[in-house]
């Protein structure tokens, strides 16, 4: 079955062609669909002709669902295997090289600049897809775990507002803490 | 979930551009965004995804980061998103009976570090311990030779102590376990008045905040508890000899199966309904109450030593987590930890392979581990 066509237009005025089964992965896109709203073309005044192609790829990869493969990885395979004691070794070998070509494909599709991560995320919540969401803020949460302040203000252009006397006395309330996990 | 699915489907009627969303309340007093060219609503979704383990370095960031780290939106957001997280709490004990708590990041890849915990103002020896949420309750303990009631409460979100409301007897050594929210404790104190024996058998309930007894058999009143588990809706405690089974939903009790009590050494830990610990060669075994018999957990990778020693084990979020000790150089023990992912296998056997396997610290050698939890915030 060819699936139907939609249109989307950037802000910069551009159109791209869909699949409508891909652009249901977008729950915005997926109720002017479902509205029967549509009228030729679909207007994204919040996203760039840049960006439009990248997360049109987001959606033909995911078609239909909308999950990323920590997803599947984490609530598919063992859910199952609690509900069948005797699951099919086959079916999962199957699932597992199912979600690691996912996870590739995740890999070389997030390679990017900060600056696409911000356009992405910005779109992805525009338009409710939530596996792409999910995607790219965890990317900007990977850019603050583990790492120290001056890091994290140099990595997202955070100017500090703390004085010099405020930001002192906080890291004394840390250093006091530092002091317990020695042994002595 | 469903509640997080309606609620985007919901909200998506408002959709607005940027830059400024409020996040909840209209009146945000944050004067910049957390992070520049981001609205606040997306970029709280990104501090969102950090534990709160980290919280302390991200106070430091800006006024406006700080002041959301003590913000009921960020643990509704956490909450939301499902990302909440589990930590493996390790207690240790040092001679001169001071007592040091740590925290693994088990998701972090390698190498993964120790983080410490701020110690209990005064910590019991021989204290049971029961996980909740966030909390952690660390419940009764000898102090001077004498059982106390004293519960501490540990919020893991906000990294404090406070003191709990007290049991209805001292206790050292009791056996405590946590079914449908509640905590029970049991044993660990004489039985030589009414009073004690009565509440041989008590039951915490976090929601109204105060401890109630639970009626028990005279004849199950053992006195001291080496080790205890929740396995299929029964809390297990075992004492010296034997141990007993309690069923909250029948009210029922028992005794544990001989072939239970034979081969349950130490801490032990359930995953997927079979009862883990470490048998006296040092092997990992576990217990399948339906068959009722004991198999050995083949690991498949050679990570970890023909003999643990000194092994606690827990659930973390559905793998098993084993810390054990290694003698280290000089006066000092180094401290292992390995997760290990287990299933049955075709033929009903045990399997495990390990996720990940490393020294995580290194201790004086007349120091212990005393308890590792996990608990997921």
């Amino acid at each position: 079955m060819s699936s139907t066509k939609i249109f989307l237009k950037s802000s910069d005025d551009k159109t791209f062609e869909i699949d409508e089964t891909a652009a249901r992965a977008s729950e915005t896109l997926k109720n002017i669909i479902d509205g029967g709203c549509l009228d030729g073309v679909i207007p994204l005044p919040n996203v760039s002709s840049n960006i439009l192609p990248k997360v049109i790829e987001y959606c033909k990869k995911h078609g239909g669902d909308n999950g990323s493969s920590k997803k599947i990885a984490n609530g598919g395979v063992d859910k199952d295997k609690e509900i069948l004691p005797d699951y099919d070794e086959e079916e999962d070998k199957r699932e597992k090289v199912r979600v690691d070509e996912l996870k590739k494909w995740e890999e070389e599709y997030m390679d990017f600049d900060q600056q696409v991560l911000y356009d992405l995320m910005l779109a992805a919540n525009y338009l409710h897809i939530k596996g792409l969401l999910d995607l790219t803020v965890e990317k900007a949460a990977s850019m603050i775990r583990g790492r120290t302040p001056d890091q994290i203000r140099e990595n997202f252009n955070i100017n500090s507002d703390f004085t010099p006397e405020e930001e002192e006395e906080m890291i004394l309330i840390e250093d006091e803490w530092d002091d317990e996990w020695a042994f002595d | 979930m469903n509640s997080s699915s309606s609620s985007s489907a919901s909200s998506h009627s408002e959709i607005s551009p940027p830059p400024i969303v409020a996040t909840g309340e209209s009146e945000s007093p944050h004067p910049f965004l957390l992070l520049p060219n981001l609205p606040d609503d997306v970029a709280l979704q990104c501090i969102a995804r950090v534990p709160h383990f980290y919280y302390s370095d991200l106070s430091l960031v800006s006024k406006s980061w700080n002041s959301l780290l003590r913000s009921p939106i960020l643990f509704s957001t956490r909450n939301r998103l499902n990302c909440t997280q589990h930590f493996l709490f390790i207690n240790i004990r040092i001679p001169g009976s001071s007592f040091k708590w740590f925290a693994v990041d088990h998701t972090q890849s390698n190498p993964r570090n120790l983080s410490p915990v701020p110690p209990i103002p005064s910590q019991a020896i021989g204290s049971a311990v029961a996980v909740i949420g966030p909390r952690i309750y660390v419940i009764g303990g000898s102090i001077n030779d004498v059982p106390s009631s004293t519960v501490w409460i540990f919020d893991s979100r906000f990294s404090r102590w406070e003191v709990g409301p007290k049991m209805r007897v001292g206790r050292e050594f009791a056996a405590a376990g946590v079914l449908s929210g509640k905590i029970y404790v049991m044993g660990g104190c004489l039985v030589d008045t009414f009073a004690r024996s009565t509440n041989w058998a008590e039951v915490f309930d976090p929601v109204l905040g105060s401890w109630a007894p639970v009626p028990s058999p005279v004849e199950v009143r053992e006195k001291w508890m080496h080790g205890s588990a929740v396995l299929d809706d029964k809390f297990y405690a075992m004492a010296d000899r034997g141990g007993v089974v309690y069923d909250p939903g029948e009210a029922s009790w028992g005794y544990v199966s001989t072939e239970l009590d034979l081969g349950w050494r130490g801490r032990a830990a359930v995953v997927d309904g079979i009862l883990y610990c470490y048998d006296y060669l040092g092997k990992i075994r576990g217990y399948d109450v339906k068959e009722g018999i004991w198999k050995e957990l083949k690991v498949v990778q050679k990570d970890l030593p023909k003999f643990l020693c000194g092994a606690t084990m827990t659930n973390i979020g559905g793998r098993l987590s084993v810390v054990w000790e290694e003698k280290g150089t000089g006066n000092q023990k180094e401290m292992f930890c390995a997760e290990i992912e287990v299933h049955k296998d075709s033929n009903g056997g045990l399997c495990g392979s390990i996720v990940w396997s490393q020294l995580i610290l290194v201790i004086p050698s007349s120091s212990s581990i005393i308890h590792c939890l996990a608990v997921g915030f």
